[in-house]
């Protein structure tokens, strides 16, 4: 990818961290940490399928950017670091995992509802009316079933540019591979959601909805 | 996840040209340019967008915090630990230890047991029943439980009375001789007298009676006291 050639919006949270190398958790990193937490997991999560799994890959992709972090030298930026270790890392263990695990219907409902933070909006379960929330969650559970069943690369580029909302450039610094890769990829990724999300969409947004 | 429901496959649609993933929005018409197939595929695809954007983001829960502190304090410990060891001095070895590595490898070679030709050998020779061998000793013992214990001995009660049985119907059967004897002979003491009354009196019966390889231990109260009556002689 190319130099350092914009000022990233993290610079100065991550010299501070650079500047206080023993300071652990409590440091200038606690900051960078509830900055990304919820991308980081939520990303985790969307390649995963499960929460478990999820926080395994989160709680690594953390260990691994402050053991790191002393090195950074952006070369890229440091959310597309941070994301392309997330999502390595979820990758991996998603692999380790295999098929041990089924994912349950509670681990797949949203967690608790505080101040949404970076790009996510995180809905909030109290207001909802109960038949409203069965029937997302069951939405919810065709859709990332649909999702499961991509292949990692497509899995990943969809979660990146549809759920994490990254751009072109983003992604494919985060990917390290070329711009047209990304959009050709992304492409082929429509054309497996055809498979595996279209009869979803049928199903929940024409059939329940026919005026759409 | 809703298996219930299982979508049918859907059949082979037209990709979604590459120039056209700026047009996949949520809202918004479909620009007039854009027809046919291609229409197709980009209605397709803001179904996949919306559908995917009614995932909503998910909260990392309040438990990753204490397993990145984990994370960060067990590398870094590893990381002090390492830099701790790196900067130890380094320390030169005695010119003698060559030597004495040598000679200790000499006398390695020197000493090898004798145990070990054969070891190989049988290695060699069958390696099956040897690494089955040597597989089973390494398997660890288990003490036999107490019920073990309990069953042989309610089984070794059982035998001795199957053994007990065997001499008991061995005396049945000599005392079933013995009575058929006596049946005979009384069964002629009461048959009317011959035709030759005149004759002397019939002489005195004598039964003689001779059982081989009998036990006398084994015999019942019973039989010692018929053998008695009859005359016998234990």
């Amino acid at each position: 990818m190319s130099g350092p050639v914009r000022i990233d919006p993290d610079r100065d949270l991550i010299l501070a961290c650079q500047a206080e190398p023993e300071a652990g958790f409590n440091g200038a990193f606690r900051q960078l940490y509830e900055l990304y937490k919820d991308r980081v997991y939520s990303a985790c999560f969307r390649i995963t399928g499960n929460a478990t799994d999820a926080l395994d890959a989160s709680q690594e992709t953390f260990g691994i950017v402050y053991r790191k972090l002393q090195s950074f030298r952006f070369e890229s930026k440091f959310s597309s670091w941070v994301y392309r270790v997330a999502v390595n890392a979820a990758i991996d263990i998603k692999r380790r995992a295999g098929s041990r695990r089924v994912t349950s219907l509670d681990a797949l409902r949203g967690g608790d509802t505080d101040t949404p933070s970076g790009p996510l909006q995180i809905r909030d379960e109290v207001t909802e009316a109960p038949t409203a929330a069965a029937s997302r969650h069951e939405l919810e559970s065709d859709i990332q079933s649909a999702i499961d069943r991509l292949s990692p690369k497509m899995k990943t580029i969809v979660v990146l540019r549809y759920l994490q909302s990254l751009s072109y450039e983003e992604i494919a610094e985060t990917l390290e591979i070329s711009l047209g890769t990304v959009k050709s990829r992304l492409s082929r990724a429509h054309a497996a959601l055809d498979r595996e999300l279209t009869p979803v969409v049928d199903r929940h947004f024409i059939e329940r909805n026919p005026a759409l | 996840m809703s298996s219930s429901s299982s979508p049918e496959p859907a059949p082979e649609q037209s990709p979604l040209p590459v120039e056209w993933l700026d047009l996949v929005v949520v809202d918004g018409p479909i620009p007039a340019n854009v027809e046919g197939d291609a229409s197709e595929a980009l209605t397709r695809a803001r179904g996949h967008l919306r559908a995917l954007s009614s995932l909503m983001g998910r909260r990392a829960p309040d438990e990753l915090a204490g397993l990145v502190v984990a994370s960060i304090n067990a590398g870094a410990r590893q990381d002090r630990a390492l830099e701790f060891a790196r900067s130890l001095p380094r320390i030169e070895a005695p010119a003698t230890l060559d030597e004495a590595v040598a000679s200790g490898i000499d006398a390695d070679a020197a000493s090898a047991p004798a145990v070990l030709d054969r070891l190989v050998e049988e290695r060699v020779g069958a390696p099956e029943q040897t690494m089955a061998r040597s597989m089973t000793g390494r398997l660890e013992r288990h003490k036999a439980p107490s019920e073990l214990e309990r069953r042989v001995q309610r089984e070794l009660f059982t035998g001795r009375d199957a053994t007990s049985g065997g001499r008991r119907r061995l005396a049945s059967a000599v005392g079933a001789s013995l009575l058929a004897v006596v049946l005979v002979v009384a069964a002629q003491r009461m048959l009317p007298a011959s035709p030759s009354a005149s004759e002397p009196a019939a002489p005195e019966l004598v039964v003689s009676l001779t059982v081989e390889r009998v036990d006398v231990g084994d015999l019942t109260s019973s039989d010692r006291a018929f053998l008695g009556m009859m005359g016998g002689q234990l």
